[in-house]
């Protein structure tokens, strides 16, 4: 170390250059820090729910969804709606943007008296002003559920624009164009930006006005810490450069890496300047011991450099092994911020072995004050010699106080909250979070759970899977507006057909599927092949505990409930299955009608009852004609003047009427060709005989009009047998009605879906075709759950693994396993009572606190090395164990305290920022600090005490010696007071 | 008419250069492109349509459409299989039925919204409607090259189209138009219209090919006529609901 001291200042001057240099060069590189703000950047890029998330962002216009919603007492007024409008159009102008929904740009099918609207639900061209129209959209869109608590909330007093961002659009640059477009534009209407993209914009925000604001504090402190303790302008420049150029350097290469800083690495600043600062100041320090001691400048740095370099090594070694520990980490952040803290930590010791001393030579060597010698018992050093006193009386006591702090902890691990949700950074009154809040209260949230299906959508059996996951997810709390292609398709054949399900057949969809193509929706849905599409709900919750009880609930249900290999089989060949099929259909019904009923709020009083009544319809044999109701439909249709069949004769009619009802009951399996001979005999000749074809449309015609009354008659006869069964009335909720149709329309169908694996006895040999599905979760919830499993194993692993190699790192200087084992233990102790204050306070486990750990052991071994060395030394010296400990409080453990007190200021200045995670972050290490202090001062001791451990010295038979000399003592003592009686 | 248009030309350039001269020359230029295009009385044209999307995917549907006059049409879907007999008919002052085989029902459409693609296509139910381009622009010729007019046109004051202007491409010799390039309201181009294959049929100019790309979403839908015929004397009696449903 001496030949090192000798070449510093050999090259005094190439280093000081050097160090200059590459400081300029580094905080030129600093102008490029970019900030990231993206929570995928959390996770690796390979890692499966991350490529898979990327994978749906790509095929479906973008994942992330950015929404403004304006506020006012009733969004439907004209400039209300104009404004949503011009925000509409221009956020569609913009290129990054790949879709925009709102009020005046959104897909909407009406039922009419004859027909069906397909077009806009506010024509953007046109929009009314009149009050009596405004009411009437206003009615209309909050009855149905496509746009309630989507775009506008239930109470008609906010509106949301819903903007998609295309997958590769830099969503800071573009969420800053938006807010900056929308605020441009004009009206009353308080405004809100939630979403991903916003919630970056303003972590981003904060994070570099959190530095800015930050940095300055932290450097002030330690300006006044050095200036208190050295009171020289030398002993204040010095530790401040280094630093200052330490930090500098860390953030530098961060740069040219290209690693951006993020929620886990903002704080690295001030943690290097914290940590670093020590380095100068023991150096500084020692040399103006040895200067004070009478060596010469020159002399003073060499026996600094030599002796003073080890220890610093030492502890800026151990504590970049603290940071290093990062790097068992799954989470990309927190490994990038280990890394180069770990680098910042060994910049700062080479800065103060290097720059420092070479500078410092340059300077005149301080004058010595002479009071400098009498400052020495000062109440500090009351304190510390009490202090000693306590300990040794009560090390049995300190132990086991020290010991059960750790079992607090232990049983805390098990209950410490996790939050990774990034609206949970920000405090409760910031702009971003009343957005957020407000979306999850009054639309349901704004985080998408999104579900890929891979299969052909344009199947039934694929839509029907769809659909019942849907109801399910509706059923859930905090899930809300499931959305997919089925629910379009739903839509419409309700209003085709008033049946609010997926059509049976092929053909039907593919008809339905008509009226949809080219809408703009479709490719936010499914792909262009159809047999991709995407289902997504928006998560009302920002609690990361709920949050994953819901996604994993949903996997659950897939992997229970979802059939991925179905078979299609036609009713009247089930044959020997037939019971079984039916008791599966029972089920599927029955879940279906509890779901919808869950969501609705309306409660089944006996599903055994539902369950045979829905059993009882579907094995009912032969089916009831209901005449009356064919007959009006019959007529009607006579009636018509472009139906094939015009017959203006009531009696006419009447037979046609009669012969036709006579037909279909006594032929179940009516045919249309045995109709148009039953009209054959029936209708005059005339009626056709220029058009020959007209009786087989006629045909066609009745057959439909005839099977469509037969299944309408069974639904309602069921819907009217398990009405009682609701703890409401069903008719007060029309949208639960429509849906439990759309249920209980199934009974009529004769094509069944059925699991291949389950009824393999059908499918032998596996001549039958089957259709494939496959659904995967993913969506932010996912992601977040992702970050939130890699929290809780970052903290695991890197803490055993800081905790691990410290171990052997001590173990080995001690050329003792007991003595790593001893000095580990305060450091055990100190992480553990952390996890037992997160537990008391309720402070979650989050992407800055998951730091905690590894930082206290970097941080804290210090000064278990600084401790032992010195009592080590002590004990060395022959000196009794009380003066031993007293010398070793006296010196080290003041430099301990000093140490740990202006840590902790550094630290605490996070509380002024505006980062939750931070500030948690902040106060928590700087508790920290404390109790590291404390336990190094204390625990540390006692236990050395007790165990006699043989690694810091004679420690036995210095025990003995002790128990002599007291024993001896005593009997002086009893003597004496024999003597003097 | 192609000689008379020439001529009527000829003397307008002769007569004087003026930007007036200049407007009327290109209403004149415009008034017959849309009477050349909607030069027959009726036709039954069997088409083929491919839709081709941002990543190449084709789709291909065969379709029978029956017109006669401006305003009454009917459309037969013969393929994709699952989509069959899906048929529409479209008759003066914007009433549309539809049908839909796999119900048997027919049902009125109403859309207000012109500017609405057709059935996935890249043609606004707007462009699939008679060529009315003279009645509702102001056409100004930007140029005339060897064999071409190009024209801009602005939808007239009160009339709203989803685009700012169109560019219009109309071939001098027979006044047909083959290329026309419509503008958003930022004024990018947005939409591309292309008539290929202008060929001779009887007294008409029909183009057997016209393609449609919509160039922000990279999506084209292309046309090709494979069978026409023209001035059947097709019967009002395939322009109703009734026959709307007849398609076996």
């Amino acid at each position: 170390m001496r030949k090192f001291a000798e070449l510093v200042l050999k090259y005094r001057v190439p280093i000081i250059i050097v160090t200059i240099i590459i400081t300029v060069f580094m905080a030129f590189q600093l102008r490029k820090l970019e900030i990231s703000s993206d929570i995928l950047e959390y996770l690796p890029q390979e890692d499966p729910n991350v490529v898979l998330f990327n994978e749906v962002g790509d095929k479906f216009g973008g994942n992330s969804l950015a929404m403004i919603a304006l506020e006012t007492d009733d969004v439907f007024n004209p400039n209300t709606l104009n404004r949503i409008n011009t925000i509409t159009q221009q956020l569609k102008e913009m290129p990054e943007i790949s879709y925009v929904t709102s009020l005046t740009d959104v897909i909407d099918i009406k039922k009419m008296e004859d027909g069906l609207e397909v077009g806009k639900l506010v024509d953007e061209r046109n929009i009314p002003s009149n009050k009596e129209e405004l009411g009437k959209i206003k009615n209309y869109t909050l009855s149905k559920e496509m746009y309630r608590g989507n775009i506008v909330s239930d109470d008609g007093t906010i509106a949301v624009v819903i903007a998609r961002l295309n997958e590769d659009a830099d969503r800071l640059v573009v969420g800053r164009e938006m807010k900056e477009l929308v605020q441009s534009t004009e009206g009353n209407e308080k405004l809100y930006f939630a979403g991903i993209p916003f919630q970056m914009i303003y972590l981003t925000d904060v994070i570099n006005s959190d530095v800015a604001k930050l940095l300055p504090v932290v450097l002030l402190l330690l300006i006044i810490t050095l200036a208190i303790s050295f009171r020289s302008k030398r002993g204040v420049i010095l530790p401040l450069a280094t630093v200052i150029i330490s930090t500098i350097w860390g953030l530098g290469l961060m740069s040219l890496f290209g690693i951006k800083l993020t929620i886990a690495s903002d704080g690295m600043p001030i943690l290097l300047l914290a940590i670093g600062s020590a380095y100068g100041i023991h150096m500084v320090n020692k040399y103006l011991e040895d200067i004070r001691k009478g060596d010469n400048k020159i002399e003073a740095i060499k026996n600094t450099i030599s002796e003073v370099g080890v220890p610093i090594f030492l502890a800026g070694l151990t504590t970049s092994i603290g940071f290093l520990a990062f790097l068992v980490s799954n989470l990309t952040i927190i490994k990038e911020f280990g890394i180069f803290t770990a680098i910042g930590v060994m910049f700062a010791f080479i800065v103060s072995i290097t720059f420092l001393p070479a500078l410092l030579s340059f300077m005149p060597p301080p004058k010595i004050r002479k009071n400098q010698k009498s400052t020495q018992y000062t109440s500090t050093n009351r304190f510390m010699k009490r202090l000693s006193g306590v300990i040794i009386k009560r090390k049995v006591g300190i132990v086991l106080v020290g010991f059960s702090i750790c079992a607090i902890g232990i049983f805390s691990i098990f209950n410490i909250s996790r939050e990774v949700n990034m609206v949970d950074y920000f405090k409760k009154d910031s702009e971003i979070r009343q957005a957020e809040d407000m979306m999850e209260s009054k639309l349901g949230g704004s985080i998408p759970i999104q579900i890929l299906v891979k299969g052909d959508l344009q199947e039934p059996a694929v839509l029907k899977e769809i659909v019942k996951l849907e109801k399910y997810l509706k059923s859930l709390p905090d899930v809300n507006s499931p959305q997919s292609i089925a629910d379009l398709i739903c839509e419409m054949n309700d209003v085709m057909n008033d049946s609010y399900c997926i059509p049976e057949t092929r053909e039907g969809v593919a008809n339905l599927w008509f009226f949809l193509e080219g809408n703009e929706i479709l490719p936010q849905l499914i792909n262009s092949q159809n047999n991709e599409g995407l289902i997504q709900a928006k998560l009302g919750t920002v609690n990361t505990k709920k949050a994953n009880l819901i996604t994993g609930q949903i996997d659950r249900f897939i992997s229970e409930n979802i059939n991925s290999d179905i078979l299609t089989i036609d009713l009247t060949e089930a044959n020997s299955n037939l019971k079984e099929i039916n008791q599966k259909r029972v089920v599927n019904i029955s879940n279906m009608i509890f779901y919808d009923a869950t969501h609705y709020g309306f409660e089944i009083k006996d599903r055994d009852a539902l369950e045979e009544i829905l059993h009882e319809h579907l094995t009912q044999d032969d089916q009831e004609i209901p005449t009356s109701s064919i007959t009006i439909k019959l007529v009607d249709y006579m009636n018509d003047e472009d139906s094939d069949l015009l017959i203006e004769s009531s009696a006419l009619q009447n037979k046609v009427i009669n012969s036709l009802l006579k037909y279909f009951e006594k032929n179940q399996d009516h045919s249309e060709k045995g109709i148009v001979s039953n009209l054959k005999k029936i209708v005059p000749n005339s009626y056709y005989e220029d058009d020959p074809e007209m009786l087989d449309y006629a045909a066609m015609s009745i057959v439909s009009i005839i099977e469509n009354e037969i299944k309408w008659n069974k639904v309602n006869s069921l819907i009217k047998e398990i009405t009682p069964l609701f703890s409401k009335d069903i008719q007060q909720n029309p949208d639960f009605k429509k849906n439990l149709i759309g249920d209980v329309w199934e009974i009529n169908d004769t094509q069944i879906f059925i699991s291949n694996t389950k009824f393999k006895n059908i499918n032998k040999d596996d001549q039958n075709p089957t259709i494939s599905l496959d659904l995967q979760q993913t969506g932010m919830p996912i992601i977040y759950k992702d970050i939130d499993n890699n929290i809780v194993s970052s903290q695991t692993y890197s803490l055993l693994f800081a905790i691990g190699l410290v171990f052997i790192l001590l173990a080995i200087q001690f050329k003792s396993f007991i003595g790593g084992l001893i000095s580990i233990l305060p450091i055990v102790l100190t992480v553990l009572f952390n996890f037992a204050i997160m537990w008391i306070f309720k402070i979650p486990l989050d992407a800055a606190t998951v730091m905690i750990g590894s930082v206290a052991v970097g941080i804290g071994i210090d000064y278990t090395i600084h401790f032992n060395n010195r009592f080590h030394f002590e004990i060395g010296k022959k000196n009794s164990v009380e003066n031993a400990l007293e010398t070793t409080l006296q010196t080290t453990g003041k430099g301990i305290i000093i140490n740990a007190f202006s840590v902790m200021l550094g630290f605490l200045t996070l509380l002024l920022g505006s980062i939750v995670p931070m500030q948690r972050f902040g106060w928590l290490i700087a508790l920290t600090m404390v109790v590291s202090a404390t336990a190094s001062l204390t625990f540390l001791p006692s236990l050395l005490l007790i165990t006699h451990a043989s690694f810091i010295g004679d420690l036995k038979h210095m025990a003995l010696r002790r128990a002599i000399n007291i024993k001896a003592n005593i009997k002086q003592k009893v003597n004496n007071f024999k003597d003097k009686k | 008419m192609k000689k008379k248009a020439i001529t009527i030309t000829m003397l307008l350039i002769l007569a004087c250069g003026s930007v007036y001269a200049q407007t009327h020359l290109a209403e004149d230029i415009l008034k017959n492109a849309d009477a050349v295009v909607n030069a027959p009385q009726d036709q039954e044209i069997s088409l083929k349509m491919t839709l081709t999307d941002k990543g190449g995917n084709e789709k291909i549907r065969e379709m029978k459409m029956y017109q006669k006059g401006d305003e009454m049409r009917l459309v037969r879907f013969l393929s994709p299989a699952d989509q069959k007999g899906v048929s529409f008919l479209s008759l003066p002052d914007d009433i549309q039925y539809i049908y839909l085989p796999a119900f048997n029902k027919v049902r009125r459409i109403a859309s207000h919204i012109k500017n609405d693609n057709f059935a996935g296509t890249d043609f606004s139910y707007d462009d699939m409607s008679a060529s009315k381009y003279a009645e509702e622009h102001d056409a100004t010729l930007l140029e005339k090259t060897d064999i071409l007019y190009i024209l801009e046109l602005i939808p007239k004051p009160g009339v709203e189209k989803s685009y700012s202007k169109l560019k219009m491409w109309v071939r001098q010799d027979n006044f047909y138009p083959v290329k026309v390039e419509f503008y958003d309201k930022n004024s990018t181009l947005w939409k591309l219209f292309e008539s290929r294959n202008i060929k001779k049929h009887g007294e008409y100019w029909i183009a057997s090919e016209a393609e449609m790309t919509d160039i922000k979403k990279q999506h084209s839908t292309k046309m090709i006529t494979e069978k026409i015929e023209l001035d059947k004397g097709l019967s009002d009696k395939i322009f109703t609901k009734r026959n709307l449903k007849r398609a076996k």
